[in-house]
């Protein structure tokens, strides 16, 4: 039994499907993420969470309780706001003891729980403030205290560091993680930053077009991606394309061949391999391997260094390592070269359209 | 400093306009109750000695806080209903508030005695029920009077108070139904002491504007109920008084003033 399980959930809009047949399940404790851009679907799966719109289609489980037809008062939920939603008219004090207080709660067991939750934030002694005295940072503090001081069965969290500046993102990130931890909270949170995703999360559902694209850990979404899209979305991605040969190949349509693990793949099937820039060695023009190419472009990233590669036959390449590494200067010519194993061939694309399916050709009217 | 130069040029004759023409004019007349015809305070002292004019005081203060709560009694709940309203009929509704804006004042307040006269339709509606066998007076006492303050001044409660509801963030309340709150404490806790302020603001302008009632007293009230200004219009053009006028339009300034702080206070807190 999953802390929260989607049972074939849709949502659609008119002729929208903003969310399309969804089914998975969080375990109890396990901190997911939902990956998508603008437009996904993904706050929309909050929403149908947190029973701010009801579904079109399927049932949603929170702790085995089907709460498809639930209020949100009801779900024993806590949310975090994108925007936080703190209320302005009350103080700090007042938005956390909030929930405690519409239960009914005695009165010295809010102000205990209260503190409680004000320290585990690091928010103690900012009781009397008023929301609007708090720095964004403080702000999402006390919008997170307030969701999760009524013990609720799952915390549910839109985008939590999306108005944070670069570095405040990364130290709540760590908070945050940890805090989930302490409090072994099943949580599901929703972001555009595949950063976020990866760093934080037990598990990561990738979504596009309100369709799940892929659920993994996040090496297994990096590493691993289902399709083309979690590729390129997960992080710079090379795409390679070509045919199955016989004895681990993969022949490229400029004719080079790359070494790859077929997975089955019988030979002859068309199909697209991704390597990871960071995969990728760069080596001088000399070495007796890997594909020759030009560098079009060097990118410097303190941590990193990156090199936009040209093949011969104008195929575009980006190549990573950590900084320190040997530079090759734009214009001159390199080869690149990777192991077979840094080549993931994508399950289920067939590689271009181009080439007929058996299972078209087939179906064709014999004459 | 150039450029406040140059608008000091504009802004400057405008000033001393208001200054010569209308403040100067009105601290003097306002200054007749002390310096009258010289330096004295007996006309202070009759209007604290004759319990007639305390009496209209009073009463003007009384009806304008009927009329105020009873607009605040109406014109919330009419205000929440227009805020769940869809755009399309909230714009239709406004309009019919905003409707009576545009019939003269004059024309309204004799259609009130048309509407509630002894031969009125609310009287033989009433009295074609079975409800009371003798009509119901409602015209020249306070309850016509305050109909009829209520009826003008309904708008001047309501669109403020219309348009500071629909500022309230709707995620608010989401956030607040998901922290378990049930709808009448999502009421109680969060819609409305956000909205408070922009209706306290509401019922202290309705107050303020009540105070200088004319023809709505004159006409519903039959003047069985002077306020201050069919007062101050005795003592002008009847008696004339013109001192005891301006001591009494020095309190009716200064508690109209003392009013607009505390709702420029309010107001500034709902912005």
């Amino acid at each position: 039994m999953g802390a929260i399980e989607f049972d074939g959930v849709g949502k659609r809009y008119g002729a929208v499907h903003a969310v399309h047949d969804l089914s998975v399940a969080v375990a109890e404790g396990e901190f997911v993420t939902i990956l998508g851009p603008s437009g996904s679907g993904k706050t929309t799966i909050l929403s149908l969470v947190a029973g701010l719109v009801p579904p079109t289609a399927g049932r949603i489980l929170i702790a085995g309780r089907d709460v498809t037809n639930l209020e949100p008062q009801e779900r024993r939920i806590g949310l975090v706001f994108q925007s936080y939603a703190l209320f302005p008219h009350l103080s700090v004090h007042g938005n956390v003891a909030f929930p405690l207080a519409v239960r009914g709660r005695p009165r010295d067991e809010i102000g205990t729980k209260v503190a409680a939750a004000l320290a585990r934030v690091r928010l103690a002694g900012l009781d009397r403030r008023r929301p609007a005295q708090l720095s964004g940072g403080q702000q999402q503090r006390v919008a997170l205290a307030r969701a999760f001081v009524f013990e609720p069965d799952i915390l549910l969290l839109d985008e939590p560091l999306g108005a944070l500046d670069r570095k405040l993102r990364e130290e709540v990130q760590v908070e945050l993680k940890a805090l989930q931890r302490d409090l072994g909270i099943t949580t599901l949170l929703v972001t555009h930053d595949q950063e976020e995703a990866l760093s934080l999360s037990d598990r990561v559902i990738v979504l596009d077009h309100g369709r799940m694209q892929q659920v993994g850990t996040p090496d297994e979404v990096y590493r691993h991606p289902a399709n083309r899209f979690v590729a390129g979305f997960l992080g710079l991605a090379n795409l390679l394309e070509g045919t199955v040969e016989a004895g681990g190949v993969l022949r490229l349509a400029s004719g080079e061949a790359v070494a790859c693990d077929p997975r089955g793949r019988p030979p002859g099937a068309r199909a697209a391999g991704v390597v990871r820039p960071e995969r990728m060695r760069l080596l001088p023009e000399s070495a007796g391997e890997g594909l020759a190419a030009r560098v079009r472009q060097t990118v410097y990233l303190g941590h990193l260094q990156r090199w936009h590669l040209e093949t011969a036959d104008g195929r575009e390449l980006v190549a990573a390592a950590t900084d320190g590494v040997r530079a090759a200067a734009v214009g001159e010519a390199v080869r690149v070269a990777w192991s077979a194993e840094d080549v993931w061939l994508l399950p289920d694309e067939s590689g271009e359209a181009a080439a007929p399916r058996p299972a078209l050709a087939a179906m064709a009217p014999v004459a | 400093m150039r450029l406040r130069a140059g608008v000091a040029i504009y802004v400057v004759p405008l000033l001393v306009l208001m200054l010569v023409a209308f403040d100067v004019p009105i601290v003097l007349m306002l200054a007749q109750s002390v310096l009258s015809p010289h330096p004295t305070v007996a006309h202070w002292a009759e209007l604290a000695d004759s319990p007639i004019y305390l009496r209209v005081l009073g009463n003007t203060f009384q009806v304008a806080t009927i009329t105020a709560v009873v607009c605040g009694l109406i014109g919330y709940p009419l205000a929440y209903w227009m805020r769940g309203l869809r755009p399309g009929m909230q714009l239709v509704v406004v309009t019919l508030v905003l409707l009576p804006f545009w019939i003269s004042i004059l024309v309204r307040t004799y259609a009130w005695i048309v509407v509630l006269g002894n031969n009125g339709i609310v009287n033989r509606s009433l009295m074609g029920l079975g409800f009371t066998d003798r009509p119901v007076a409602f015209l020249y006492n306070q309850l016509g009077v305050t109909i009829g303050t209520t009826n003008v001044l309904l708008p001047f409660l309501v669109l403020p108070l219309f348009a500071a509801m629909l500022k309230i963030d709707e995620r608010l309340l989401q956030a607040a139904a998901t922290l378990g709150a049930p709808r009448r404490a999502i009421f109680w806790r969060v819609f409305f002491p956000l909205s408070l302020p922009a209706f306290a603001a509401g019922l202290v302008l309705v107050f303020i504007l009540t105070l200088g009632f004319y023809v709505t007293p004159a006409i519903l009230g039959g003047g069985r109920v002077p306020m201050i200004a069919n007062m101050l219009d005795v003592l002008i053009n009847t008696l004339p008084r013109w001192e005891l006028a301006a001591a009494i339009s020095t309190v009716l300034l200064a508690a109209t003033l003392a009013l607009y702080a505390v709702y420029r206070t309010i107001a500034a807190r709902a912005a």
